[in-house]
């Protein structure tokens, strides 16, 4: 592909990833309490019109034989408006779309067959063609599926007798396997009988009369309907009408996804931004330009004060043209907080429970470069909730909970930073048997378990022997993944935190600098002229050793200070120039994630903020150092990482 | 990253034969077309735990560039104190890299006739990151091969002062 053509595609990658946000949202948004499908009609068909058009422009033709089958269906129902839609179904099979769409837009991949999903969505638009005389609003149906003893003869006389009963109490009610189904004694036995009522309050007089009903072993309450099959008044007044019978039982099966919610680098480079900024920006080097030429003009004239004044004003404006640019990289969590929304969505379809998802603050701004990296860790907190928080129904139940588990997303901006948190009302941590497990493993000893606070208690399942798959049980279930976040928020300079009580349920935070571009350092250097820098926020205090306060102690030197022993780490050692006396220097108490360590440097200079530049890609591996920045003086400076540079020098 | 050498042919076919000459005692030379400028020495971070050839860091335009000293990387002594060095900076890969060298020379063509293959055995380094010999005026020129400058692989092979020959054929 050449340039003109990649930079097409860019563009087309570009606005099919917004449209297929769109796409997610409108979803997510009819399956709200307030929201319904049916109104987003026309504009999915609108998207997909769209979509099958630039992709089949673009080369991408298996995305646009989806496309057009999409928009086929949503034609018809935009034409027809069927009053039988399984908007539970039709969302589902919109979303296999989007995910097909994101695997195929490689315009170099091979691209798997649209086959698949191409013939759900013919499927599903053969069942509203057909399907138009039945008038069942499957969302508000609750299905009941009834299974018989293996050996029961004569099912269909057994379910005779159940339909009749249940009549009693309730009429209206819909059956698989219809009457006169020739098929039915198979059916019966392979799938049982699934009843569909609308949503009543009988529904546990109904329960019990089955349930008490000869030869029924058990009774689903939560049964999915299988489409396939056409339900049937139970007392065929009027003949059922020629229906397409496809096979019976061809349950729903999505094809295996990717992980295809992970948050799309931007389209090939591309990004939206508000025209509001950019013309701020536009403004603001309208006026830069102006106050140069103020400069050279007082230079000129020779007078010093304008000319201190000039640069100064100069300055200024420069100061805000990087708040500016750098509030262009800002952006909001919104995007992230839908596609987590539907993570939720599909992860929660999974178990067998019932939560209800919430999400608060999606308009909080941060960084682009923090937005990339913070999709994956809330996934897993979010995931981990769902699965080892919430408890079954039953659990919740006889806990005194709502059968219901809440889990909220929240994002807020304090004391500059942002903070992420997703709080659920599930079991909670157990921090007794946190503590066994971790003491049994040896990852404690049994003093240290005695002092630990709850805090600690909790962040040991951060400990990778908390993650490991083979230990399955609710204890270590909750802690899978959790070294993996911890280690990819520590990497944006960030905090987990995790606050809990047994029974009653977990807070997990995330708490991030709201931008990775601008670091507050501190200047130190170690002798020679050779200048670091490391992140203010890591030191604690800076102090000049005392006579005698240094000591050797297991191979290595520590010092005393205010009654408590710290290991000494010297910034020389790191940087391969020889150490000065230690009277000659000054020591910093650096915090590295809970361990405190004194870091021995010559002087500190002065503290201000830097531009953070990454280390080139080539000089990737190095230990201890985060990143780099270019002082005033052209010069570029090395930024320490306290807690790298802890675990690397710790070891020798 | 635009490479003009495929969507321009005219501006290829006229960088296909030149080379940028540099001395690092004896000359050598890398295809212009890697060659993206020249800048001046001033000073370079030293990073920590990096082999010692790779001289550090340098800010070259805003940006941080990594550079290899030349003469460390060919395993000779170092330059005389009062020359005036200068950095190539060359692309690797999809990323830059600087070249810290004595002197830059010109840039000349070398056409394909007087190209011939390297030395299969030298008594230093330097053969193993040279991919051709030219001739120029008469003078010999070795051409390096960039992609061999850092061989992330071999880097501790090297320090042993084993370099398989294989490595000059991969990429």
């Amino acid at each position: 592909m050449d340039d003109f053509q990649k930079e097409m595609f860019d563009v087309f990658a570009f606005e099919t990833n917004g449209f297929l946000e769109q796409l997610e949202t409108i979803l997510m948004q009819a399956e709200s309490q307030d929201g319904d499908i049916l109104v987003a009609v026309p504009e999915i068909f609108r998207i997909m019109h769209t979509i099958k058009s630039s992709s089949a422009m673009m080369g991408l033709e298996n995305v646009s034989k989806l496309a057009h089958r999409m928009e086929d269906l949503f034609f018809y129902i935009r034409e027809n408006q069927p009053t039988w839609i399984d908007k539970v179904k039709l969302t589902d099979i919109v979303l296999l779309g989007v995910d097909y769409i994101k695997r195929n837009m490689d315009p170099d991949g091979q691209g798997e067959s649209p086959e698949a999903v191409v013939n759900e969505i013919s499927h599903y638009l053969n069942l509203l063609e057909n399907g138009e005389q039945q008038v069942v609003d499957v969302k508000e149906t609750t299905y009941l599926r009834v299974h018989f003893q293996p050996n029961c003869a004569m099912l269909a006389l057994r379910a005779y007798e159940i339909i009749t009963r249940v009549k009693k109490i309730q009429d209206g009610i819909l059956v698989t396997p219809a009457e006169d189904d020739p098929q039915a004694e198979e059916v019966l036995a392979s799938d049982g009988l699934l009843l569909m009522l609308p949503a009543i309050e009988k529904q546990s007089e109904i329960l019990e009369k089955i349930s008490a009903s000869p030869f029924v072993v058990s009774v689903d309450t939560d049964a999915q309907p299988i489409l396939t099959q056409e339900a049937v008044e139970s007392d065929p007044i009027e003949s059922p009408p020629s229906v397409h019978k496809p096979d019976v039982s061809t349950p729903l099966v999505r094809p295996p996804r990717r992980d295809t919610t992970a948050v799309r680098s931007d389209g090939g480079g591309y990004m939206g931004v508000e025209v509001k900024k950019l013309d701020e920006l536009i403004n603001l080097s309208g006026e830069i330009i102006i106050a140069s030429m103020g400069a050279a003009h007082a230079f000129d004239s020779r007078d010093d004060d304008a000319v201190r004044e000039a640069l100064a004003s100069l300055h200024r404006l420069i100061l805000d043209m990087q708040d500016h640019t750098l509030a262009l990289r800002m952006i909001s969590l919104r995007d992230t907080f839908h596609k987590l929304n539907r993570s939720v969505r599909d992860a929660t379809s999974k178990v067998d429970k019932k939560v209800a998802f919430t999400m608060s603050g999606e308009d909080t701004a941060v960084d682009r470069g923090v937005i990339d990296h913070v999709f994956s860790p809330l996934m897993h907190i979010l995931r981990n909730a769902i699965d080892h928080g919430i408890e079954l129904p039953e659990e919740r139940i006889a806990a005194g909970k709502p059968e219901t588990g809440s889990v909220h997303l929240s994002a807020a901006v304090e004391n500059g930073q942002a903070v992420l948190a997703v709080t659920d009302d599930g079991r909670g941590i157990d921090q007794e048997s946190v503590l066994m497990k971790a003491y049994a493993s040896g990852l404690v000893t049994e003093s240290q378990a005695e002092k630990m606070t709850a805090e600690e208690v909790n962040a040991l399942i951060f400990l990778p022997g908390f993650s490991t798959k083979e230990q399955v049980s609710e204890l270590s279930g909750r802690g899978v993944g959790m070294d993996v976040v911890n280690e990819s928020v520590r990497k944006l300079s960030g905090k987990v935190l995790i606050t809990s009580a047994k029974g009653q349920g977990t807070r997990m935070e995330i708490r991030l600098p709201l931008t990775m571009a601008i670091l507050e350092a501190l200047l130190i250097h170690a002798g020679d002229e050779e200048v670091c820098a490391l992140p203010i926020s890591a030191v604690i205090e800076a102090f000049k050793p005392s006579e005698g306060s240094i000591r050797p102690a297991n191979g290595r030197d520590v010092v005393l200070h205010r009654d408590v022993c710290y290991p000494i780490i010297r910034l020389s050692d790191m940087l391969g120039i020889p150490s000065a006396p230690y009277r000659e220097g000054m020591m910093l108490l650096l915090d590295a994630e809970g361990e405190t360590y004194a870091l021995f440097i010559c002087d500190a200079l002065q503290q201000q903020s830097v531009v953070v530049k990454p280390i080139p890609a080539l000089l990737k591996g190095i230990r201890g150092v985060y990143g780099c920045t270019i002082l005033g003086n052209g010069h570029v400076c090395l930024i320490l990482d306290p807690v790298d540079l802890f675990h690397s020098r710790s070891v020798r | 990253m635009k490479n003009y050498q495929d969507s321009m042919p005219d501006v290829a076919d006229e960088l296909a034969h030149k080379y940028l000459v540099f001395a690092i005692d004896e000359s050598y030379a890398v295809e212009l077309a890697n060659v993206l400028e020249i800048i001046e020495f001033k000073d370079v971070t030293r990073v920590p735990e990096t082999p010692d050839y790779i001289a550090g860091v340098t800010n070259r335009q805003g940006s941080v560039l990594p550079v290899i000293d030349m003469r460390k990387r060919f395993h000779k002594d170092s330059a005389p104190e009062d020359i005036r060095r200068c950095i190539v900076v060359i692309r690797y890969e999809d990323m830059k890299l600087g070249l810290l060298v004595d002197s830059v020379s010109d840039l000349c063509d070398i056409g394909e006739e007087k190209i011939s293959p390297p030395p299969q055995v030298g008594p230093n380094y330097a053969h193993v990151f040279i991919k051709a010999i030219g001739i120029r005026e008469e003078e010999m020129v070795m051409i390096i091969d960039t992609n061999t400058l850092i061989n992330h692989r071999d880097l501790q092979a090297l320090e042993e002062g084993i370099l398989p020959l294989s490595s000059l054929q991969d990429k």
